[in-house]
């Protein structure tokens, strides 16, 4: 496999790669973990002149707590720290969704920054981060942006981010007390990218109510999707077996998918209800206190 | 991790030596055909038609030749007067017409290593550049400017038959490249005389082999000696080299293919392909050794596949379980009709058909049609896989209809042990066996009646739980007699002067510890060290002549040819070593490395002194026998040269075509998630039967390559074409092939059931593995959903066709 030729720049700072993006953003590409760009250009599915090697910039590959007992997960966390970080039980979806991603070598290199910048309508992060409310902070020459991830999300494999802009780090808003989450997804063998996959945040009021809820489903459409409907239909409920089989309901409608080589429209729309309904069980036990794992699908 | 039971005590053959090959391999140290640099070498790639079917109306090389590193191009258009069309026939210059028989009725497109004027298949070489540097031929292909005018496409059998469908090749009429009939017994009264007659559809879906290491050829000429080497990574060597010399008609062209380790063949190294007459050929146009090495990419669409077919199924069928007589007809989706062996193996699947059962009416029909997709060649068990896919899944559907246990119902049929050596009603003769004892060994192994009463128990809670069984046979050993591999092997073997032993053997090594297995016959038949055995194989010149290493050819013939080389040389030694002595040959014996005389065993020659004598002392020789350690032995497999059938075919089309009969009994159990349709498969068992086994933890590891594959085959592994023609698997990212995470243990037994028509009791290990997952897999799913009702008759069984298939059986779709 031959790429076509590039040139590279290795940054070594932030305000480096900002240079460097003002110079090439047009014709470069950020290199991160390269598990999606390298593939594409030893393919030449994707020829970019310029690579900006970010691997050594030190300001992007934190994971620490903010102010507000929020997280920052800065864009160069590799999908591996993800996986082996001891997390609090109510964001075990991290876990959940990092320790499937690819194989060991991906996620050795693979970054949650990368990933969501890539937006592959099956990925991962997207779905996660939409269900957590998550925002995404930009940084370029001109300055900096802090934005809803829905707003990241523009269509498959396109981002709002200009070209000079680089996303910098996820911020996870805190959680109350009471809530659980989980992340289930269907693939059709271990490293595959997700037929469906569904994120869901939950919290619970000891009386029961459902106080406030996140859906967030990959593989059935352009892009990541936040299952709004059914997030209306069940925050402020009891949680009651037939509202939920409602939601599950509202989440196939909702969702856009595409028939390919994974399964039909219907099969997709199947798959991701029943992910949905799973994975806010599961989400209910954990806020509960209950160590679930969320297994394979 | 299996439980071995091994047959043989004392000596190498039936122990599980560690293999010679694997420290090079693991460690990096081995030489691939890749690793090759060769003085003055230069770097093909390839251009490919990015259309199903087009008119090809311009091929500009122009700019691509403007680019600096780049030396020469070529067409389909400018390839030289001397470059004959491709064909697997031996024979130089024979007329097509000639090789045109009645039965097989077989249409044949003169085709050369580039489209002209038309392309019919994504990924069809269409033009190729050579470049001093690999990266700027790929810059090249990218300045190729060509022009298509598409023509209406053809991806399916269905569609091919058509009466007013598009034509591949329309001298020929229609789109059937391949008609065959084969037939035995009454048909015609075994289903007046039926209780009842059973019909169904089966069908397969289309996948490959993917080897590790992808194709590669390198050719260097020699304009002064007019002298081709040809390396690469063919399972073929010999027959390449004769292809080879057929296709490229330059007068007294001598060519020596040589074939170095090669990375995992399972049957698309066998094909013989445009790149393995064009590289060479570039090298005599560039007067520079010529590199290719194919990519991934390529190899999903440039390098044959195999099992699309359709099985159109009836049984006669009495009350009882019997089955009176058959009907198969297939329609295999061959795809372009290149030449490879991909119309020989829908030929061996209609063969196969009857599989292990005591069934002596069958008639069968193969319609072997081309489509816009790339060509059907030959694929780990070689049509067997198919055809025990579709028996042992009719099994199930006549089990079904009678209202049988599926395993009674085969208990009721199989060949019985005592009817060994069994005349199949095609024509082969099947060496040994006991059917009913393997298969009762698996049942009971897997806990049968444990899982029945579990299942009964989920049923009635929302648990799908399923069982399959199956006992499919995998005819090893192909030949065909008269013709270039009929079942015969050459070895040469040679003892050099310090008594070590080098074994020129026809085959080559794409894996399978060919050096291991020499090293411990040749060890037990000579008693000399096995360190001290040294292979050469995958050599053209060097080698005797064989027609290659598939169909466990090596394990078959070329072992047997192995013994008797190592027997004939023992001869000689203990010829010599007697006159030394000065006593009768039948005074003395071979023991331990040396001879001895029998009487008074210190009086003794090692083997070392015996060579001596042989290459330097050559006035001691007795009278007659030549200077010099070197025999050489061509074996002819017995079991063919007796069948009764020796016309290939005779009047109803039966041959003998296989000469061992590997098989195994399988069980699975799978549970199914009716909501997703996902299918875990929680149980596999297996027991098989390869004959007496050389090594036995080789045999153990060659089976769980080939189950992996099998599983591929069931539950992950389909080349999908779109409507109009594209692969849609053209990488490991859309092509599924099962890790270490999909593969489960094996609870894998052995059974040694010694071939009487070989001299080492071997009949070739391990594609049962391969074969049994696919029928074995689908019957118990669709057992776990009985009570849905639910049909499955594909294969890959994936979550989305399990989930439709319930959907269709609930009536809701």
């Amino acid at each position: 496999m031959f790429p076509a030729r590039f040139n590279y720049y290795r940054a070594e700072s932030l305000p480096e790669v900002l240079d460097l993006l003002a110079r090439h953003g047009s014709e470069g590409k950020i290199l991160a973990g390269g598990q999606s760009v390298i593939p594409l250009m030893k393919l030449r599915l994707a020829s970019p002149a310029v690579l900006i090697d970010i691997n050594r910039v030190r300001e992007l590959q934190a994971i620490a707590g903010d102010e507000r007992g929020g997280l920052r997960i800065g864009a160069l966390t590799r999908h591996h720290h993800m996986e082996i970080k001891k997390w609090p039980r109510s964001l075990a979806l991290l876990m959940d969704a990092a320790r499937d991603i690819g194989d060991p070598q991906v996620r050795n290199l693979g970054t949650v920054g990368g990933a969501l910048a890539e937006v592959d309508p099956a990925g991962d992060w997207g779905p996660v981060m939409l269900s957590l409310g998550a925002r995404v902070r930009a940084v370029s020459p001109k300055g900096e942006r802090t934005l809803p991830i829905d707003e990241l999300f523009v269509d498959a494999f396109t981002t709002c981010l200009a070209e000079d802009e680089l996303l910098r780090e996820v911020e996870i808003p805190p959680l109350s007390d009471g809530t659980g989450t989980a992340y289930l997804k269907m693939e059709r063998k271990a490293g595959d990218f997700a037929i469906a996959s569904a994120a869901v945040r939950v919290n619970r009021s000891p009386d029961g109510r459902c106080q406030d809820v996140g859906i967030g489903l990959g593989g059935v459409g352009l892009v990541p999707l936040r299952a709004r409907g059914a997030e209306d239909l069940l925050r402020g409920s009891n949680l009651e077996e037939e509202l939920i089989r409602e939601a599950e309901e509202s989440v196939r409608k909702e969702c856009e998918p595409l028939a390919d080589i994974r399964g039909s429209v219907e099969f997709k729309r199947q798959v991701v209800g029943v992910l949905f309904r799973r994975a806010l069980k599961i989400a209910l036990r954990r806020a509960q206190g209950e160590e679930v794992e969320a297994g394979h699908v | 991790m299996a439980d071995v039971i091994t047959g043989n005590g004392k000596k190498l053959v039936g122990t599980s030596v560690r293999r010679k090959e694997d420290p090079d391999v693991l460690l990096g140290r081995e030489t691939y055909t890749a690793d090759l640099k060769l003085p003055g070498m230069v770097y093909a790639a390839i251009f490919r038609s990015p259309y199903a079917h087009a008119l090809l109306k311009r091929v500009d090389l122009r700019r691509a030749l403007a680019l600096p590193g780049v030396i020469f191009g070529i067409t389909g258009d400018s390839l030289p007067d001397f470059l004959k069309p491709m064909s697997l026939s031996p024979y130089r210059n024979v007329e097509w017409a000639e090789l045109k028989v009645k039965n097989p009725q077989m249409n044949y497109f003169p085709h050369v290593c580039l489209a002209r004027e038309r392309v019919r298949f994504v990924g069809e070489p269409v033009a190729a550049v050579v470049a001093t540097d690999p990266y700027v031929a790929e810059d090249a292909l990218e300045l190729i400017e060509a022009e298509f005018d598409p023509l209406p496409v053809v991806t399916s059998v269905e569609q091919a038959l058509q009466p007013d469908a598009p034509l591949l090749y329309e001298e020929w009429g229609d789109n059937v490249q391949l008609r065959f009939k084969v037939s035995g017994g009454d048909v015609e009264r075994a289903f007046r005389e039926a209780d009842l007659v059973v019909k169904e559809t089966v069908i397969s879906s289309r996948y490959t082999g993917t080897p590790m290491e992808p194709r590669v050829v390198i050719g260097r000429y020699s304009a002064e000696e007019n002298y081709l080497e040809v390396w690469d990574t063919t399972q073929r060597t010999h027959s390449v080299s004769m292809f080879v010399r057929n296709s490229i008609d330059l007068p007294d062209l001598q060519v020596r293919v040589i074939t170095l380790r090669v990375g995992g063949g399972f049957g698309q190294k066998r094909g013989f392909y445009s790149e393995e007459v064009l590289i060479p050929l570039l090298s005599i146009l560039t007067h520079r050794p010529v590199k290719w090495v194919e990519t991934r990419s390529e190899h999903m669409v440039g390098t044959s596949h195999g099992r699309q077919q359709v099985h159109q199924m009836e049984a006669a069928v009495k009350r009882d379980g019997t089955v009176l007589a058959l009907r198969d007809r297939i329609l295999a989706d061959l795809g372009v009709a290149y030449p490879t062996s991909g119309t020989i193996s829908v030929m061996t699947t209609l063969m196969f058909i009857p599989g292990a059962y005591r069934i002596q009416n069958y008639e069968g029909e193969l319609l072997g049609v081309n489509t816009n997709k790339t060509v059907y060649g030959s694929h780990r068990a070689f049509g067997k896989a198919d055809a025990a896919y579709a028996i042992e899944r009719f099994m199930d559907v006549i089990a079904q209809e009678l209202g049988m246990d599926p395993a009674e119902l085969r208990l009721k049929n199989f060949i019985q042990p005592h009817e060994f050596p069994y005349l199949c009603v095609t024509g082969s003769r099947y060496d040994s066996g006991n059917y009913p004892q393997a298969f009762q060994d698996a049942l009971k192994r897997a806990g049968n009646e444990k899982w029945r009463e579990e299942q009964k128990r989920g049923w009635q809670q929302g648990r799908y739980l399923g069982i399959g069984v199956s006992l499919v046979i995998e005819p090893n050993s192909a030949s065909k007699v008269a013709t270039y591999n009929a079942g015969h092997y050459g070895v040469r073997m040679q003892m050099d002067p310090t008594g070590g032993v080098t074994v020129f053997c026809a085959g080559n090594d794409e894996g399978q510890g060919h050096g291991t297995a020499i090293g411990q016959l040749v060890a037990d038949e000579l008693g000399v060290e096995f360190d001290r055995v040294h292979t050469v194989e995958g050599d053209s010149l060097l080698c005797p002549f064989g027609s290659g290493s598939y169909s466990a050819r090596f394990a078959v013939v070329g072992t047997s040819a192995v013994i008797m080389a190592s027997r004939r040389l023992k001869e000689k030694l203990v010829r010599i070593a007697a006159q030394v002595l000065g006593v009768g040959v039948e005074e003395v014996r071979a023991e331990g490395g040396a001879v001895e005389v029998l009487k008074d065993p210190s009086r003794r020659l090692s083997y070392q002194q015996i060579a001596q004598v042989a290459y330097f002392e050559v006035l001691r020789l007795p009278a007659g026998v030549e200077p010099g350690l070197e025999v050489l032995y061509y074996y002819i497999d017995s079991n063919l040269q007796a069948a009764d059938l020796r016309k290939v075919p005779d009047e109803r089309g039966r041959y003998a075509v296989y000469s061992t009969f590997p098989y195994a009994a399988n069980v699975a159990v799978v549970e199914v998630d009716v909501e997703t349709g996902r299918v875990r498969l929680l149980e596999y068992v297996s027991t098989d039967d390869c004959g007496r086994m050389i090594n036995p933890a080789e045999v153990v590891s060659q089976y769980m390559g080939a189950f992996a594959h099998g599983l591929g085959g069931a539950f992950y592994e389909e080349l999908v074409y779109d409507e109009g023609g594209q692969p849609l698997a053209q990488n490991f990212k859309d092509y599924l092939v099962p890790t270490a995470l999909e593969v489960p243990r094996v609870k894998l037994a052995h059974m040694e059931t010694p071939n009487p028509f070989t001299p080492g009791g071997f009949k070739g290990a391990s594609e049962t593995g391969a074969v049994g997952p696919t029928p074995t897999i689908a019957n118990a799913v669709e057992d776990a959903l009985r009570p849905l009702g639910v049909k499955l008759r594909r294969i890959p069984i994936t979550p989305a066709i399990v989930w439709e298939a319930i959907q269709k059986a609930k009536g809701l779709k």
